[in-house]
């Protein structure tokens, strides 16, 4: 089912683009380029879903109510989702798209080791999955040339017969700005969540670094490609703060948002329902009249 | 740093320590290499080399004693008298010592891709096919003797025939070198992938190889012209094991397991059977008694030339290699088989003799 509904296809649309470009490596950089641009919805949803959530996070209400039920927790959570209810805000919302895109991610990764078959067993398996309308007998093997790299073995690059590992260093490099420009910006005083994402920037360019150095560089060459198409999406987004990431850019101050009114957490004994305004998109004319100055009668 | 940050920190360091640990090993599924000399059977699987005995199909010893997992073998040893040639997916060539306590004579570190085709031995020069598109020439002593480059990886045992190496290729030839030097004599283009290694027939002084391009053809050997080239008409699957000749037939399948029997002279078909299922395997000659074939789904069938079955019997698991004769045996090799079952031994008169299990 899986490799029917997902692997198969995928890995279908690679060799055709192998065949278009003769060129795997070439196929691999324009095949993740175009899954990420199908994915980049979910993408732009998920990033503004979570944006959503830490704008929330930062509310005085919210900020009360953590302080106010710190020592009962199933209190705070109820309270908690009465004010994603009232707000119209969903904590899952940010992991639904990444749920949706998960399984393509994983499609696409495994495509592209099918693809890269090097053994006569796994040549065996990938001309099963070969649709017919597909010469298997012209495309397979793929030639796993690309640059001076074999896109089966892990990649050195021979200088005075050493082996550099271009690659991995270029994956590595990419995934510390990757996950900079995904950072949400943490809150002054949480060192827990600084915590947690230092650790996070720490640990992922390692573990990617880890990876492309001893699997194949047809996957490191995939990881290349998704981190700089996954920092370019962020950036066409005009949501990243590239000081961050080079600190010798100066960023400039950001024009203060119209303040979304909040109802104040109200008190455990008040029995009456609090008033809320709901968060929803202000129609234009809604938005001029609230900007506009009181005449003076 | 608090409990929470800490746990955090924790999860982030174990996965990327599993990950990291996945990592380590070629990522690369294969099939058991399994070669048989003179009352000798090794097996190559993982990361071992076994020597198994064969009155019981137990290991006697394996190499290494430490598996390491980045030191995986599929490539089919050589055995050449107290020693075997192995190569290994850490881009390491082996001539291992097994007279006593199997120990390693020299490494030949030059490749720098895997070996997963047998070598083949000439005199005192060892020729062995690489993943990195390079053929090279060893002498006894793990010196390199010549290199020819290609375009592709190689995979498949080469064959010398006089002063000539003649090796398959997956860009779609079979290429001669020649065996002083490595130079290329003449390369002949099959149109698709040539996986099976070429067999030689000295009465007619033909090549004879099939490929993907679901052709099977006869190559002159002097001039390099294929001589004649069969489909079937057309429906001619692809073919992805060596032939066998007996009888002055010349005997192959394709994976659809369709198994015929064409003259070597003229190509023109004798005889056509279907062994009933997906048979990525090659055929299996018992002198004086017929052909074993060994399908896919595990079902090995013994057929005598008149292309009647004598014996069939099911095995665990899937089997892609094609099986192994010995003096007395048929040894099949499959893969996710029940109970790690990795070869079965039969008789010629298809008893079950032993299975081999790897010790973990």
């Amino acid at each position: 089912m899986w490799d029917t509904l997902i692997v198969q296809p995928f890995t279908n649309v690679l060799l055709m683009i192998t065949m278009l470009v003769n060129n795997f490596g070439v196929a691999i950089i324009l095949f993740t380029i175009l899954i990420k641009l199908v994915t980049y919805p979910l993408t732009a949803k998920q990033m503004k879903s979570s944006q959503a959530m830490q704008e929330l996070e930062k509310n005085p209400r919210y900020l009360k109510m953590q302080e106010k039920y710190k020592d009962n927790k199933e209190k705070l959570a109820e309270e908690k989702m009465k004010l994603y209810k009232e707000l119209g805000v969903s904590p899952f919302s940010s992991c639904l798209p990444m749920l949706i895109q998960l399984p393509i991610i994983f499609g696409l990764y495994q495509s592209i080791m099918r693809a890269m078959a090097s053994t006569p067993l796994e040549l065996i398996k990938l001309e099963r999955i070969v649709y017919p309308f597909l010469d298997s007998t012209k495309i397979l093997p793929i030639q796993n040339r690309f640059l001076w790299m074999d896109l089966g073995q892990p990649e050195r690059l021979m200088i005075a017969g050493i082996g550099i590992p271009v690659l991995t260093i270029l994956v590595v490099l990419s995934t510390v700005v990757q996950t900079r420009v995904m950072q949400p910006p943490t809150e002054p005083g949480s060192d827990q969540a600084a915590a947690m994402t230092n650790s996070m920037n720490m640990m992922m360019p390692i573990m990617m670094g880890i990876i492309s150095y001893q699997f194949s560089a047809g996957l490191a060459l995939y990881f290349l490609v998704s981190n700089l198409t996954t920092v370019a999406q962020y950036g066409a987004m005009g949501k990243t703060d590239w000081s961050r990431i080079f600190p010798w850019i100066k960023t400039k101050p950001k024009p203060s948002k119209p303040v979304i009114v909040i109802p104040d957490l109200p008190d455990e004994e008040e029995e009456e329902p609090v008033i809320v305004e709901k968060v929803s998109k202000p129609s234009a004319r809604a938005s001029v009249k609230r900007q506009r100055p009181k005449m003076k009668k | 740093m608090n409990k929470k940050s800490l746990r955090s920190l924790l999860i982030v360091l174990l996965a990327g320590l599993m990950l990291a640990g996945c990592a380590t090993g070629p990522r690369a599924e294969s099939t058991p290499g399994i070669s048989a000399g003179e009352n000798q059977i090794f097996v190559s699987y993982m990361t071992y080399v076994y020597q198994v005995d064969p009155a019981s199909g137990m290991a006697t010893w394996r190499y290494p004693e430490k598996s390491n997992i980045k030191q995986v073998f599929y490539a089919p040893a050589l055995i050449d008298g107290e020693s075997i040639y192995v190569g290994d997916f850490a881009n390491d060539f082996l001539k291992i010592n097994i007279s006593g306590t199997p120990r390693i004579d020299w490494t030949f570190t030059e490749a720098k891709g895997w070996y997963q085709g047998k070598a083949t031995k000439d005199g005192d020069l060892i020729i062995v096919p690489n993943s990195d598109r390079n053929v090279y020439a060893i002498d006894e002593n793990g010196n390199l003797i010549w290199t020819h480059r290609g375009d592709f990886a190689y995979i498949s045992e080469p064959l010398v025939v006089d002063e000539m190496v003649i090796v398959s290729s997956q860009d779609h030839k079979v290429v001669f070198l020649n065996k002083k030097d490595g130079t290329t004599i003449r390369e002949v283009d099959l149109g698709g992938a040539v996986i099976a290694p070429p067999v030689y027939d000295p009465q007619t002084d033909s090549i004879f190889c099939g490929s993907l391009a679901n052709e099977f053809v006869r190559i002159d050997r002097q001039s390099g012209e294929i001589v004649w080239r069969y489909d079937d008409n057309g429906t001619l699957g692809s073919v992805w094991a060596e032939p066998i000749m007996v009888e002055g037939q010349l005997i192959f399948n394709d994976k659809t397991g369709k198994i015929i029997s064409l003259s070597p002279e003229t190509g023109l078909e004798n005889w056509q059977l279907n062994a009933g299922g997906s048979m990525p395997a090659g055929l299996a000659l018992i002198e004086g008694k017929g052909f074993v074939v060994a399908l896919e789904d595990g079902t090995v069938t013994l057929y005598g030339l008149n292309q009647q079955a004598i014996w069939s019997r099911i095995v665990s698991g899937s089997v892609y290699n094609t099986p192994v004769v010995t003096d007395s045996m048929v040894l099949v090799g499959a893969i996710k088989g029940e109970k790690n079952k990795l070869v079965y031994a039969f008789d010629f008169q298809g008893q079950p003799v032993w299975t081999f299990i790897p010790e973990k």
